[in-house]
């Protein structure tokens, strides 16, 4: 009962564009348990996006073309299955997804009913009052307040924070259970963001959903998600349990972002170690990091492996991994 | 020092019409009673739930929307009953950085003309004579001055929020208002901005207003904050004073509903039940005691007045004020 119920092996995805062919995305290995919660945390650009979207078979291909890789949900290669298969086996049924902005993601011309009994209605087969049923038991499950008169309001009568419950409820009415959040709460207050966590938490531990959980702020991660991988130009830099991740953060860039993170008027933010990103003098091969980092070696300018560091906790760097710094 | 802005007794009611006769039958109370002001070289921060009233009231001190009464004064005029070109000249001295770079730049002008216009409309120069002044500007925020002839879409959020400050900048305003100034790009540029901000401050002394729904931002940043709740101040003061000790319920749920790095359990994140209620009827009495956790039976018939305490800070609630 060890098989992780997501495994990505191995990934990479390319883009195709006039300045010639770019990797957007090199992920050697996430693995996810059943009734997890992943964290991946990363700057905007890094692949978080492409990423989910390529679970979901959703990444347009040209530009985008997968070099090598599998995704094996439950022991099935997605990347396998034709776009049909997805449709009619894998969208909905087993994953859904849960986009960036709740104000653009409804249709704003149907109620909130008529777009849950259409998505029930399609994958159940069933009829309308059955499907009207399951649609307001699902909203009562995401806690929406007043869920029979919901049904019948439009998307722009609902706040930021209560569309986004009805996405989370569209996204499971048909029985998924990997959930993909990416930046689910963007865009929305604080007050209703911990709303959003705490609903996805309880989903997570009460349903069983195995959450895949996209973020560009570590705070969001620490308190959802089991484990966590961050994300560096595509390419995952550090990776263990969440507490491993950012209590004890070995990559150079990891170091950076939880110093980023502002705390009050008396601690300034230390940015002498921040070097911008400077695409143009790349070296071939090299760290990913290689640019930006201040503790760089001789070594880094080989590509690096995933190393294991203790327990659960992985990182990408010649210098953590054991190179020696006078070299 | 003296104080560069003063908002006294500042009121904004919308209309709200209906029927055939266009009727006017309530108000939306989107700022109600605020008052306050802002000194010299000081950063105050706006903090509240989206739909309490911030932007309009930016708006309404800006001059960019009608007041229903109060008076607002910046250095030592009042923003109201200007001329046409009394209020341009004034414009000069205030500037304003929106929310999203991605839609506050035209996309479809160079960076040069986006950091000139201001210069174009207000000091009348050419866009030939503004190019210097504009690479200069560039060069100010940390961006490269080739970047003058380039399109918006060239560069990343973090850098468009860059260009966004450079165009604020240019008329070298005293007052620079920053609405959400960092709310979506990612924590390490995020940082940078800040900086960056922090820097042009010290270095051309200047004043600003920080809008933000993040705390640790207006944390960061203020050294005043205003504390929001459907159009009402409901805490106001000095910022170390307030985070150290939080004493508005609402204050303490907004700061509490922040997930940090070092939160490990999601039971640690307080959640405020329901929704803001409707300005057009705010509840009686105080108006957030449908959602406060402490409520007592006072607060559903009498409003708090925002009262001053030891240390200086103002706060609205009745259980800080004590009333006989």
């Amino acid at each position: 009962m060890d098989r992780p119920y997501l495994h990505i092996k191995n990934l990479k995805i390319n883009y195709h564009t006039y300045q010639g062919t770019k990797t957007v995305l090199n992920v050697d290995e996430i693995k996810i348990k059943k009734g997890e919660a992943f964290g991946i945390i990363g700057e905007s650009g890094t692949g978080k996006t492409v990423l989910a979207l390529s679970i979901m078979k959703l990444l347009e291909m040209p530009p985008g073309e997968q070099e090598s890789g599998q995704i094996l949900l439950d022991g099935d290669d997605l990347l396998k299955k034709t776009m049909k298969q997805m449709e009619r086996e894998i969208r909905g049924k087993k994953v859904s997804m849960i986009f960036q902005d709740p104000m653009s993601t409804l249709n704003p011309v149907y109620t909130i009913g008529q777009q849950l009994i259409n998505v029930i209605r399609e994958t159940k087969k069933c009829d309308k009052n059955t499907a009207y049923a399951e649609g307001v038991d699902m909203l009562n499950t995401v806690k929406l307040p007043d869920a029979e008169r919901a049904m019948d309001k439009y998307p722009h009568e609902l706040s930021g924070g209560q569309r986004q419950r009805v996405i989370i409820a569209l996204a499971l009415s048909c029985g998924a259970d990997l959930l993909i959040a990416d930046e689910p709460t963007r865009n929305l207050d604080v007050t209703i963001q911990a709303g959003i966590l705490k609903l996805i938490k309880e989903l997570q531990t009460n349903l069983n959903v195995t959450v895949l959980f996209i973020a560009n702020n570590p705070g969001l991660i620490s308190a959802t998600c089991n484990d966590t991988a961050i994300l560096y130009k595509g390419e995952i830099v550090e990776m263990g349990t969440t507490r491993e991740v950012l209590r004890n953060p070995q990559h150079p860039y990891t170091f950076t972002m939880l110093n980023a993170v502002p705390k009050d008027k008396d601690t300034t933010i230390d940015l002498s170690q921040v070097i911008p990103p400077d695409d143009k003098n790349e070296i071939e091969g090299s760290c990913v990091y290689y640019n930006r980092c201040t503790n760089k070696i001789v070594k880094c300018k080989e590509s690096q492996k995933l190393v294991k560091l203790e327990g659960s906790h992985y990182v990408k760097c010649g210098v953590c991994s054991g190179g020696d710094s006078n070299e | 020092m003296s104080n560069i802005l003063e908002i006294k007794n500042l009121k904004k009611y919308f209309p709200l019409k209906s029927g055939f006769f266009q009727k006017v039958t309530a108000h939306v109370k989107a700022v109600d009673d605020v008052s306050m002001e802002i000194k010299k070289g000081e950063i105050l921060g706006l903090v509240g739930e989206s739909g309490c009233g911030k932007t309009t009231l930016v708006n309404t001190v800006l001059n960019l929307i009608e007041p229903t009464a109060g008076k607002v004064i910046f250095d030592g005029k009042s923003m109201y009953n200007l001329s046409k070109n009394e209020l341009r000249d004034m414009r000069k001295n205030i500037q304003i950085v929106f929310q999203d770079p991605f839609w506050s730049l035209n996309p479809r002008m160079l960076v040069k003309d986006i950091i000139g216009e201001p210069l174009n409309v207000q000091a009348g120069m050419s866009s030939v004579d503004s190019l210097p002044k504009v690479e200069e500007l560039l060069e100010m925020v940390g961006l490269p001055k080739d970047g003058a002839f380039k399109y918006p879409h060239e560069f990343s959020g973090g850098q468009r929020q860059r260009i966004a400050i450079a165009r604020a900048l240019s008329l070298m305003p005293k007052l620079i208002v920053l609405d959400e100034p960092t709310s979506s790009i990612d924590v390490v540029s995020q940082a940078q901005i800040l900086d960056l901000l922090n820097k042009l401050k010290e270095q051309f002394d200047l004043t600003y207003i920080v809008i933000s729904h993040d705390l640790s931002v207006v944390n960061y940043m203020a050294d005043k904050i205003a504390v929001m709740y459907l159009g009402k101040l409901v805490e106001y003061g000095d910022s170390r004073r307030i985070f150290k000790n939080p004493r508005h319920p609402y204050t303490q749920a907004l700061f509490d509903a922040i997930p940090d790095v070092d939160t490990e359990n999601i039971e640690d994140i307080a959640t405020l039940e329901g929704n803001v209620p409707s300005a057009i009827s705010p509840p009686k009495g105080c108006r957030f005691h449908t959602r406060c956790p402490k409520v007592m039976d006072i607060c559903k018939t009498l409003e708090p007045e925002l009262l001053k305490q030891d240390d200086g800070i103002k706060v609205a609630c009745h259980l800080v004020n004590k009333p006989e």
